[in-house]
C-alpha cells in the first residue's frame, strides 16, 4: 500500500491540484538575530479529481504551508504548484478553505456567513439564496439561519465554515484541521457529517490533521509528512470500501491501515 | 436487568447550545436598545443619584463655603437655564463640541484607519501622533490663539487637536487588530486588498473604533472648556471665568454640573450607537 512519493507530471484536468519540487523558507526574528528556517524541501504530490487526501505529521511539519500554498495565500521559494494546468499565483474561489479556527464573520448570521463568498463573487441574489438555503440544510443547520457565530458551538461553527466553502461551488476544497479544536466526542460527530457531506459532492479535497485515525476514516490516500525540512515521507493508499460509516474502524483493513500509519510516523 | 427501569435517551440536535429559533435584524437591535436601557442607563442614572447624595451629605457635613449642597447647585442651575443669555451660551459651547467632535472624528478616523492600513503612513505619521496626545490643550491653546486669534476657530482647533488624537490612535488600533484569518476569509474567495478592508477589516474594527469614538467626546468636552476658559469671552467658558473671578462657588459647580451632564448626555448616545452597531459583540449568547 505504501509508495515512496515522486515529482507528477502536470496534466490538463481540471481538479487536479499538484505540487513539483516545493519548497520554502521562513526568516526568523529573535532577539539580536535573524535567521532562515526550511520550512519545506521538494515537497511533490498531486491530488486526483474527486480524491481526498489527508496531509498527516507532526506540528511543524510544514502541512498548513503546503495547504496555504495550494490555497494561493503563500508563495514557494522553490517548485510549483499547480490546478490543472495553471500555476497558482495567488487565492481564488476554485479553491474553497475551511480554516482552523472556522473564521466566521462574527458581525454576521449562519445565513450571511454561509453566504459571504457567493455575495463577493456578485452571484444573483436568488441563487445565492437557494444555495444558502441548500448548504445550511446540508449541514444540519436548519432553523439556526439568524444565529450569530458567538451563539454557536465549536461544532456548528465548523459547519458553518464548511457550508459557506461549499457554496461557492469550488473545484477544490482545502482544510486546515477543521476538527482540531473540538472535543473527542464532537469531532467524530463532524467527521462523520463531513463523510456524509462529500460523499454526496465528492469535491477534490485536501485534509490537513494530527490524527491518524481521523486521516484514516476519510482519505483515499494520506500522505505522511516529516519535519525539519518538512517533506513527503510516504503515500498510503486507504482502500476502504466507501461510502464509510464508523462500522469500518472495526475491519482488519482500517487497523492494519492504521498500524502501517503509526509505523510510518513512529519511524521518525 | 430485567424489572429495572430503562434509561431515557433524549435526542437533540447534536452538539447545539441555543435553541432554534427566528431572529431577525431587527429583534437584535431591539435587544441592543433594550440592553444599553438596562446596562448603561439605568446603573449610570443610579450611580449618579448614589454620588449626588454623598455630595449633598457631606456639603450638609462639612458646611464649608467652597462646596453648597446638590440641591442648591441644583437649584442655581435651573435659575441659570431660565437665563435666555445662559441658554444662548449653552446651546454655543454645545454646537462648538459637536462641530469639534464631528471633524475630530473624520479628522482622527482618516488618520487612524491610513496608519493602521500603510505601514508608511504610520512611519511617516506616528510621533507626531504621540506628541499631540500627551500634549495638553492649555500648551496649544495660546498657539492656536496666535494664529487664528479669539475666534471660534481658535476654540474649534483647540477640541479637535485634543479629540482626534485618542480617536485616530484607536482607530489605528482597531485596525491592526484584525485577526488574520479574518482578513484571509475574503482573500480565499479571491477579493483583493479593497473588498477586504471595506467588506471585513473595517467591520471588524468597529468595536475599538467605537472605544476610541467614546473616549473622544469626553476630550472633546474638556477641550470646549479649556479653549473656552483660555479665550474667556464666549458660551459657558466665559461663565466659569466670571463666577471664577467672583468666588463664587455655587455658579463654579453648577457649570461644572452642567457639564457633566451635557458629557454624559453625549456619551450616551455614542455609546447607544456603539450598543446598536456592534451588537454582535456584546453580551453572551442566547
Amino acid at each position: 500500500m505504501t509508495t515512496e512519493t515522486n515529482a507528477v507530471a502536470v496534466t490538463g484536468r481540471e481538479g487536479r491540484v499538484s505540487l513539483s519540487g516545493v519548497g520554502k523558507r521562513f526568516v526568523t526574528r529573535g532577539r539580536g538575530h535573524v535567521g532562515e528556517f526550511q520550512a519545506l524541501d521538494d515537497v511533490s504530490f498531486a491530488v486526483e479529481p474527486s480524491e481526498f487526501v489527508s496531509l498527516l505529521g507532526p506540528s511543524g511539519c510544514g502541512k498548513t504551508t503546503v495547504l496555504r500554498m495550494v490555497a494561493g495565500l503563500l508563495k514557494p521559494d522553490t517548485g510549483t504548484v499547480r490546478v490543472g494546468a495553471v500555476p497558482v499565483t495567488k487565492p481564488g474561489p476554485d479553491r474553497a478553505v475551511v480554516f482552523q479556527n472556522a473564521a466566521l464573520l462574527p458581525w454576521l448570521d449562519v445565513r450571511g456567513n454561509v453566504s459571504f463568498g457567493m455575495r463577493l463573487l456578485k452571484w444573483p441574489s436568488a441563487r445565492v439564496r437557494e444555495q444558502t438555503r441548500h448548504y445550511v440544510s446540508l449541514v444540519g443547520l436548519e432553523g439556526f439561519e439568524h444565529h450569530l457565530p458567538r451563539e454557536l458551538s465549536g461544532g456548528m461553527q465548523q459547519r458553518v465554515g464548511l457550508a459557506r466553502a461549499l457554496a461557492v461551488d469550488p473545484q477544490i476544497l482545502l482544510m486546515d484541521e477543521p476538527f482540531g479544536a473540538l472535543d473527542e466526542i464532537t469531532r467524530r460527530q463532524m467527521q462523520n457529517e463531513l463523510l456524509r457531506i462529500w460523499a454526496q459532492s465528492r469535491k477534490t479535497s485536501l485534509f490537513v490533521t494530527h490524527s491518524v485515525d481521523e486521516a484514516v476514516i476519510l482519505s483515499d490516500r494520506i500522505l505522511i509528512m516529516g519535519a525539519r525540512p518538512g517533506r513527503i515521507l510516504a503515500d498510503i493508499r486507504v482502500d476502504l470500501p466507501r461510502p464509510r460509516d464508523r462500522d469500518v474502524e472495526a475491519s482488519d483493513e482500517f487497523v492494519a491501515l492504521r498500524q502501517e500509519v503509526w509505523r510510518w510516523l513512529d519511524s521518525r | 436487568m430485567a424489572g429495572q427501569p430503562l434509561t431515557v435517551v433524549t435526542r437533540e440536535q447534536p452538539d447545539a447550545v441555543a435553541r432554534p429559533n427566528e431572529r431577525g435584524r431587527a429583534a437584535r437591535l431591539g435587544q441592543a436598545a433594550v440592553r444599553f436601557l438596562r446596562e448603561e442607563l439605568l446603573v449610570s442614572l443610579a450611580a449618579l443619584a448614589v454620588g449626588a447624595a454623598v455630595w449633598q451629605l457631606v456639603a450638609i457635613a462639612i458646611d464649608a463655603a467652597w462646596l453648597p449642597t446638590f440641591w442648591s447647585v441644583l437649584s442655581n442651575c435651573h435659575d441659570l437655564l431660565g437665563d435666555a443669555k445662559f441658554r444662548a451660551a449653552l446651546g454655543d459651547s454645545l454646537y462648538d463640541v459637536l462641530v469639534g467632535y464631528g471633524i475630530s472624528v473624520l479628522l482622527g478616523g482618516i488618520v487612524g484607519i491610513g496608519m493602521g492600513l500603510n505601514r508608511y503612513v504610520d512611519w511617516a505619521l506616528v510621533y507626531y501622533l504621540d506628541l499631540l496626545l500627551f500634549i495638553p490643550p492649555i500648551v496649544t491653546a495660546p498657539i492656536f490663539l496666535i494664529i487664528f486669534g479669539l475666534s471660534k476657530t481658535t476654540l474649534l482647533a483647540v477640541i479637535v487637536v485634543f479629540a482626534s488624537t485618542v480617536i485616530a490612535v484607536n482607530c489605528k488600533a482597531a485596525v491592526e487588530s484584525v485577526d488574520d484569518s479574518l482578513r484571509e476569509v475574503p482573500r480565499v474567495f479571491g477579493a483583493g486588498r479593497v473588498q477586504t478592508v471595506l467588506r471585513v477589516q473595517l467591520r471588524a474594527a468597529l468595536p475599538l473604533v467605537f472605544t476610541g469614538l467614546y473616549l473622544g467626546v469626553g476630550r472633546a468636552v474638556k477641550g470646549m472648556i479649556i479653549g473656552q476658559l483660555f479665550i474667556a469671552v464666549i458660551g459657558l467658558g466665559a461663565y466659569e471665568a466670571r463666577f471664577e473671578q467672583a468666588f463664587d462657588a455655587q455658579g463654579i459647580w453648577s457649570i461644572a454640573l452642567v457639564v457633566v451632564v451635557a458629557a454624559l448626555v453625549l456619551s450616551w448616545v455614542v455609546r447607544f450607537v456603539d450598543g446598536i452597531v456592534n451588537h454582535w459583540a456584546y453580551g453572551g449568547s442566547t
